[in-house]
């Protein structure tokens, strides 16, 4: 169990819920093969105003991913600046940023520090952008970034086995099985079902054995282990309260949030048990005075079934080695106590790559805000937002909450 | 079907590939710190200090983690399928990425004790490998 000791907003210098989530809106993954990167943003950027009642009058930060990082040829790093345009704002806050999926964890860090500190009073955070296609040489572009050019990629690697030296090692350390990894696939289907927009809802329900009898990749993952590539993109406006409550009767307040990186490539991580994630989540917890058992519901980066069973150790709501009995049991499902990606999640929502950690973000948010429809979770005070860029190497954590 | 890669070989990193070359594996040490260096790094990573040399290691090590590549990513390994990415724990300490070859894919577990080999590649340069050390003909 996580420690109390530090006061709240402690050491951080952050003022707990001094900025909030006040508008969230993602569109539908998918492949949307008729749009430029800027048409693609544009179509995040429609729905989203259709949504929410905002003016340029609201916004003065802007932070943009670049489409394209996904598939390391990214032409967007002045991305910023023409969506500014596009969007009539004059922005005294904004920059194009990386640091893959914890992109947008970051971007609402960095949005929510800065309303806290009252450098902007509005940060409009946008994403768009897709996962490139494995078999149209995005296997190839990805591993060549994803780890060292001239010594780890001589090796035939790519993301599916290189995530894979951590699951191995969680295996083998504590007995983690394949069917503990099949049952987050398991459990994640059963939450894309209630989401309309979820790309693997048609597919219907999906049991252990579809998972075990699915085509092997790399061990131990088989193709139902691993995300769903596709395109799409969201946008989340960070605000100040009065902002906030105005566009909003119930914003998602930014709590606490942390951030580490550990490591380029996943062959110098020193510790593949305890990683990024359960520093930047201790972070988070101290800034907002909670702990794990305050958490209501969770949003774990989950590009592989491995990523939450470890993650729900990382984030503190079992200890470690237990991750595998939690998924046994069924904890993170519909009828779970602790429900887990409850959007769908990236196996079966989507893996929108250039914006996918937005994907788990804007639930969160949603939740809180109590919009999340079919699959609102019936207490959602506290929400933990977890995700990671590259190889688990950069992790963000962000607590959101309904109180202010 | 296209050739296995090979690594862009700078000043930096050239000892490294010269010594595979010979047969030998060969990481940087600081001479200040004692520290191993791996990647080739222009400094020290534990104390900044720039006094690195070259030092050879034993070739030996124990499998760290690894993954069975059932699906081939690229065409370059297509013919390869299944073989093992695999991470590799150094006798000296430093972690390697690598594949584990000459070993039958029922006998893979983390813990397996592992020697250097060598794969040759296009224009008969040699790129480091491990395989099981219990291997008869070493």
């Amino acid at each position: 169990m996580q420690e109390h000791t530090a006061a709240r907003g402690g050491t951080s210098g952050f003022r707990p819920a001094a900025a909030a989530i006040a508008a969230a809106s993602e569109l539908k993954p998918g492949r949307y093969p008729e749009c430029s990167d800027r048409d693609l943003y544009h179509r995040v950027l429609q729905k989203f105003l259709h949504e929410w009642p905002l003016s340029p009058r609201d916004i003065d930060g802007l932070l943009v991913s670049p489409a394209g990082m996904a598939a390391g040829t990214s032409s967007n790093i002045f991305i910023h600046e023409h969506l500014g345009e596009d969007l009539g704002l004059k922005p005294v806050f904004a920059e194009t940023i990386n640091a893959g999926g914890a992109t947008h964890g970051l971007m609402v860090q960095r949005a929510a520090l800065a309303v806290a500190a009252g450098r902007a009073q509005g940060v409009l955070c946008v994403a768009a952008g897709g996962f490139p296609k494995v078999r149209e040489g995005g296997a190839e572009a990805n591993a060549r970034m994803a780890c060292h050019p001239d010594f780890d990629f001589l090796y035939g690697p790519f993301i599916v086995p290189l995530y894979a030296q951590a699951a191995t090692r969680h295996m083998h350390e504590f007995g983690t099985t394949k069917e503990q990894l099949a049952k987050v696939a398991v459990s994640t289907r059963r939450w894309a079902l209630k989401h309309p927009d979820a790309l693997m809802r048609p597919r219907g329900p999906l049991t252990v054995q579809d998972v075990l009898a699915s085509r092997p990749i790399a061990s131990p993952f088989n193709l139902l282990d691993c995300s769903v590539p596709c395109d799409g993109g969201a946008a989340v406006l960070v605000a100040s309260p009065e902002l906030a409550q105005r566009l909003n009767p119930q914003p998602a307040y930014v709590l606490g949030c942390g951030e580490a990186h550990t490591h380029a490539n996943i062959s110098q991580a020193t510790d593949l048990i305890r990683m990024g994630g359960a520093i930047a989540a201790e972070q988070a917890y101290r800034m907002a005075g909670l702990g794990p058992a305050d958490v209501d519901l969770a949003e774990l980066y989950d590009s592989f079934s491995f990523n939450p069973v470890l993650n729900v150790e990382n984030m503190g709501f079992v200890p470690r080695g237990e991750g595998g009995k939690f998924w046994d049991e069924e904890r993170g499902g519909p009828d779970g106590d602790l429900p887990i990606n409850t959007y769908g999640g990236l196996l079966s929502f989507g893996h929108t790559g250039d914006a996918s950690g937005m994907s788990m973000l804007v639930e969160g948010a949603l939740q809180i805000m109590g919009r999340a429809g079919e699959r609102q979770v019936a207490k959602a005070n506290v929400a933990l937002v977890h995700s990671y860029g590259n190889i688990m190497s950069e992790h963000s954590v962000v607590l959101l909450g309904r109180q202010s | 079907m296209s050739a296995k890669p090979l690594p862009r070989i700078t000043d930096l990193t050239r000892p490294y590939w010269e010594a595979i070359q010979r047969g030998e594996l060969q990481l940087q040490r600081c001479e200040d710190c004692g520290a191993w260096v791996y990647y080739p790094n222009p400094w020290c990573r534990a104390c900044y200090s720039g006094r690195l040399s070259w030092q050879r290691c034993a070739g030996t090590g124990t499998l760290y983690s690894y993954s069975i590549v059932h699906y081939p990513p690229y065409p370059a390994f297509a013919a390869d399928v299944p073989y093992v990415l695999a991470t590799v724990e150094l006798s000296e300490g430093p972690h390697l990425m690598t594949n584990l070859v000459n070993c039958p894919l029922e006998d893979v577990h983390i813990g397996l004790a592992l020697r250097l080999c060598f794969e040759v590649r296009d224009g008969g340069f040699k790129v480091p490998q491990f395989e099981p050390a219990s291997r008869a003909g070493g």
